[in-house]
């Protein structure tokens, strides 16, 4: 009874300290590479070389403070809504090759069931902001749900795009078809659906140019307005891992995940997501903010046909293909 | 190995024993080191010494570099800058922010008028230091303060964190002293300007005519409503321009014990807000004015400020606290 427990605690466990530890240096490497983006120096003091113990402060911080719980608000969904978000960002981890060989859960549909299960993020995020009797959270999350909505069209069928290329929905049989040539570098429909995956996994991470959800000058800091100390904390941890995983996740499709040039190995895809993400933090610091009608506008009108189109495009190339 | 020794050693202490290093720190000194790391501001600012607040949070000086991030919400943050003339006003925002900040918070003044309200200091809507509204910590002198300054104030803050100190020092022993000013000059006639073509006093009763037929002669455009208490009696100053001709008429009318007059506003749509002003400040009452009611003080303020019988200083007694606001702070702190 023990050791099996055991057997399917440690790869969890392990995987998830791993995690945490790599998401707590992303919010460092943000503000370093924000700071260099604004001729600034970014953490420096606290902890020798460049401020590298500025994540741990920040959490042990976090952990100290009050733990504010509105008086109208109400209390039960209001602590509800960050566990939830920090499991189920946590949970689409299960299905991502990272860390092991082989992830803990293989299956047939793994990018369906990855997609399905961080779709699931905007439940808790909805709780949260309706929980917390609080106008500015009440209108973050009715933007964000309708940004998130409207975004998850264009985001599934940019991954579709390779998928059918490739025939096979399983991470495994991705990273198997690329052995030869990553996604990206497939004429045509690779930059499409490339381009397409990378604007819906801004706003699916609620990024600048579409953070409408937190736009300081009209709704203080969004959801999260009423959240204080360890609350806080594990929402500012979520959207992190929620981030990383889009990044492994293009990674995976787009290049290669652990097929590289010299070397192959499973270090590649976490280092592959980093450049993704540093990609990300300079589009996020050197772009602005878009309005909500513009947001959803250029969703529908310019990019679910875009992304239609490509499809079509895709299901012809690969019709041809197989029966020439 | 030596770089992450050095910074180390701030939160605990090495301990040698035979063939290996132990590092030993409590969970006070390591709650106290997290706190003063990871400060975070609530960003607002008051007045011009916040545009030197932002000046330290930007490229030059960054604040980034002590861990220092703004947070516009005030239940993630820990600490408030008041960067500038707290004003009656405002003393109650402020006092409704720092009630929502999530303890442990520390508070900075940060400028001559926040510390003591300065050449400020006996204006009516002036609230002198705003440690009569909120516990301070750090006094950051300056008028605005340097970043310089800023950062000083800022890492003495830092000591005291790290020292575990969490009461506030309020200021209670100072109480500011009253000062009887010398009485205000009265009006000296300034020099009047080359387009004035006429000056007088006129009786309270024609001003609805007089002023008719001046807009009937082109005088469209009502410059400005204001008045002057000379103690006896107050005198209302109305000044009237035609921008076709670029001429000004001014006239002025003495009100005795009667503080009502008729209102413009019919005749000129600009004397609404002039007249409200002049109420607010004089109380002064506009006959047939269509929304008289206060217009700079709240609305539940008692008083008219500019009046000569309006008791100086009395308008901040309201914040200086009670014993018990006083205990409850410092427990709760």
């Amino acid at each position: 009874m023990l050791d099996s427990f055991i057997i399917f605690a440690t790869p969890i466990f392990k995987t998830i300290s791993i995690l945490i530890l790599i998401v707590a240096y992303l919010v460092w490497l943000e503000r370093k590479v924000a700071a260099k983006m604004q001729s600034r120096v970014g953490p420096y003091n606290v902890g020798y070389p460049h401020g590298w113990l500025q994540p741990l402060a920040d959490a042990l911080k976090l952990m100290t403070k009050d733990d504010a719980i509105p008086k109208n608000s109400d209390s039960l969904l209001f602590n509800f809504g960050p566990i939830w978000i920090m499991v189920v960002s946590l949970a689409s981890f299960a299905l991502l090759p990272f860390y092991f060989e082989n992830p803990m859960l293989n299956v047939d549909l793994s990018l369906m069931l990855f997609i399905a299960i961080s779709s699931l993020i905007i439940i808790g995020i909805f709780v949260a902001g309706w929980s917390s009797n609080n106008k500015y959270a009440l209108i973050s999350v009715l933007r964000m749900t309708a940004q998130i909505i409207s975004y998850e069209i264009p985001l599934i069928i940019s991954l579709l795009i390779p998928c059918i290329l490739i025939g096979s929905l399983s991470f495994g049989e991705i990273i198997r078809f690329q052995e030869d040539v990553w996604i990206i570098f497939y004429p045509v429909l690779g930059q499409i659906s490339f381009i397409i995956f990378m604007i819906s996994a801004l706003a699916e991470g609620n990024r600048i140019p579409f953070d409408l959800s937190e736009a300081e000058s009209e709704l203080i800091s969004g959801y999260t307005t009423e959240y204080s100390g360890i609350n806080f904390a594990l929402f500012y941890l979520a959207e992190y891992v929620h981030l990383f995983g889009i990044c492994i996740l293009g990674s995976i499709i787009f290049f290669g995940g652990p097929n590289g040039p010299i070397f192959s190995g499973n270090i590649l895809i976490v280092i592959k997501a980093l450049l993704f993400f540093t990609l990300i933090l300079f589009i996020r610091w050197s772009f602005f903010r878009i309005r909500i009608d513009q947001l959803l506008k250029f969703n529908w009108i310019k990019l679910i046909p875009l992304s239609f189109t490509g499809l079509l495009l895709a299901c012809l190339v690969k019709y041809y293909m197989d029966f020439n | 190995m030596g770089n992450v020794n050095k910074s180390l050693k701030d939160i605990g202490s090495f301990m040698k024993l035979p063939g290996a290093n132990l590092f030993i720190s409590s969970t006070k000194d390591l709650f106290n080191w997290a706190q003063k790391s990871s400060l975070w501001p609530l960003s607002f600012g008051l007045a011009c010494c916040a545009i030197e607040m932002m000046a330290t949070f930007s490229s030059r000086y960054d604040l980034d570099r002590l861990g220092m991030i703004t947070r516009a919400s005030p239940r993630q943050a820990d600490l408030m800058i008041v960067a500038g003339t707290v004003t009656v006003k405002m003393a109650e925002r402020i006092k409704t922010l720092y009630d929502q900040m999530a303890g442990p918070k520390w508070v900075i003044a940060a400028g001559s008028c926040a510390i003591s309200g300065d050449h400020y200091r006996h204006i009516y809507s002036v609230v002198p230091g705003v440690d009569w509204v909120i516990p301070v910590d750090v006094y950051v002198p300056g008028c605005p303060p340097t970043p310089e300054a800023f950062i000083d104030g800022i890492l003495e803050l830092q000591k005291i964190i790290g020292k575990g100190k969490t009461s506030p020092t309020y200021n209670t022993s100072s109480i500011p002293e009253e000062k009887t000013l010398s009485p205000l000059e009265v009006a000296k006639p300034v020099k009047k300007s080359k387009n004035l073509i006429e000056s007088k006093f006129i009786d309270k009763n024609e001003i609805l005519n007089f002023s008719k037929e001046l807009k009937n002669n082109g005088f469209t455009y009502l410059k400005f409503i204001t008045a002057t208490d000379f103690d006896s009696n107050i005198v209302l100053t109305y000044l009237l321009g035609n921008n076709t001709r670029n001429k000004d008429v001014e006239f002025n009318i003495q009100l005795g014990e009667d503080l009502t007059i008729d209102s413009l506003s019919d005749i000129y749509s600009g004397a609404d807000w002039q007249e409200r002003e002049v109420f607010d400040l004089f109380g002064i009452r506009f006959i047939g004015h269509p929304n008289l009611k206060r217009i700079m003080m709240p609305d539940e303020w008692i008083g008219h400020p500019l009046r000569k019988d309006y008791v100086m200083d009395a308008h901040f007694y309201p914040y200086r606290p009670t014993r018990k606001e006083y205990e409850k702070w410092k427990t709760e702190l």
